[in-house]
């Protein structure tokens, strides 16, 4: 047996046939190729390698590389256990944004406690040079999604920044997906 | 009508700060201030400038968005030899395009930048077509960042059919140019802005696409909304019971980070 996150809340248990589909939902992703280990990218671009969050206890050896999905939305990670790595493909400064999923359809997800954050908590970004970049946390913000600031989060910056995102809000269950996300800044302090 | 002196068209809409609207409105005597010094250059280029270009509001919807990080490192002149910029000068330039419509919004930001601008187009502000390393035609002209202080900025949406004020081959650079094509490899086109100073260009960088919309990254498994979990309970067993513990603790949390 086994159950979608949705019946949850109407109070009704769904036993999984074989035309129950697992759904598209907020942390469904987009067809993506197979994921990839952000550790090289051409060009000589030094890219995230790994991610450590140690107010949450996050620490992931391997960050996977994403891009733009063909709907033109973000890719997101297929493993729900995973960070993600938007990859701006062009070798430029910019913001080092961070994809990881809040919940999976069975519960927390890699970045499930990302709303617990507070400002001066450390993001450490690991490269593949096995350099690592320290950032803290400036701010936090809840954004709906149909009013996503796009550019506030994947726009080029001069300021060398994390922008750490997830899901947040109410979960629409005919969409199934949330209405907000959460997005975290982080500024490098050394 | 001469596009640098054209107003920005305020877009209104919530990706634009109201400091940066602020700005923009700042900026708005120095524009027009800026069209008188444009004119001369006008005359004294190929003289083909035309109606075009119409300044319009913007669109309800986008197919595309894409930022560039201009930096001065680079910038190359027409043989494609290294040209740096003005040092430490930086430029932030958003594009959310509507291909259906050929219109293109712009949010344009220049830090360091000093100087006035100088181009043979009819502004010194474009999205060229090339590739990194090399020089190429400009496409679009759009018009000038303005502001005081050390920061200048531009913001409207323009729509096709571009033209640029420049000519090659007997035609301005930006005749048959159709921004689908920046939508099919964004990678072949840059965005700068040139000064008498640095006339290849004080700032350039790259296209590159960003994602539209939120980011889809939950399942709802641990989703605080609804009031069913209790119910869910009697059905569920003693996992499903493990769940609704955490969707209560979710609730609660959910209370504080909302406050």
């Amino acid at each position: 047996m086994t159950w979608r996150a949705g019946p949850l809340r109407s109070g009704i248990v769904l036993v999984a046939g074989a035309l129950l589909v697992l759904l598209a939902a907020c942390g469904v992703p987009p067809e993506v190729p197979p994921p990839a280990p952000a550790v090289a990218a051409p060009g000589g671009r030094v890219v995230p390698a790994s991610v450590r969050i140690p107010a949450l206890g996050v620490d992931e050896r391997e960050v996977q590389r994403l891009g733009v999905a063909a709907d033109g939305t973000a890719e997101v990670p297929q493993d729900f256990a995973r960070v993600g790595w938007f990859d701006p493909s062009v070798a430029r400064p910019g913001p080092t944004v961070l994809l990881g999923h809040v919940d999976s359809r069975s519960g927390p997800a890699v970045f499930f406690r990302l709303r617990d954050l507070r400002p001066g908590d450390l993001v450490e970004v690991g490269r593949a040079d096995g350099s690592v970049a320290r950032y803290a946390v400036e701010r936090i913000e809840q954004v709906a999604k149909d009013a996503f600031p796009t550019f506030a989060v994947f726009g080029a910056t001069p300021d060398d920044v994390v922008r750490l995102v997830t899901c947040a809000g109410d979960f629409d269950r005919g969409a199934r997906s949330y209405t907000d996300n959460l997005v975290v800044h982080a500024t490098r302090v050394r | 009508m001469n596009a640098g002196g054209a107003t920005p068209v305020e877009t209104g809409k919530s990706n634009i700060s109201p400091i940066k609207e602020a700005l923009v409105r700042r900026a708005l005597p120095k524009l027009a201030a800026l069209s008188v010094l444009t004119a001369g250059a006008v005359v004294l280029s190929s003289g083909t400038a035309s109606a075009a270009d119409t300044e319009v509001s913007e669109p309800d919807t986008f197919t595309s968005m894409f930022t560039v990080m201009a930096t001065p490192d680079t910038v190359v002149g027409m043989s494609n030899q290294p040209a740096p910029g003005q040092p430490g000068a930086t430029g932030t330039f958003n594009y959310r395009i509507n291909s259906d419509e050929e219109i293109i919004c712009y949010d344009l930001t220049l830090r360091g930048v000093t100087g006035e601008y100088q181009s043979p187009a009819r502004t010194a502000t474009h999205i060229h077509e090339a590739q990194p390393g090399m020089s190429g035609p400009p496409r679009i002209a759009f018009p000038n960042p303005s502001g005081e202080g050390g920061t200048r900025t531009s913001s409207g949406c323009l729509q096709g059919p571009f033209t640029t004020g420049v000519m090659a081959n007997g035609q301005d650079t930006g005749s048959g140019f159709s921004l689908r094509e920046i939508e099919d490899n964004p990678a072949a086109f840059f965005g700068d802005t040139h000064t008498a100073e640095y006339t290849a260009g004080a700032v350039r960088g790259q296209l590159t696409r960003v994602p539209m919309g939120g980011v889809e990254t939950g399942a709802g498994a641990t989703a605080s909304t609804g009031d069913g979990a209790g119910t869910a309970l009697a059905a569920g067993g003693g996992l499903l019971a493990a769940v609704a513990a955490g969707v209560a603790v979710l609730r609660r949390r959910g209370a504080r980070s909302r406050a």
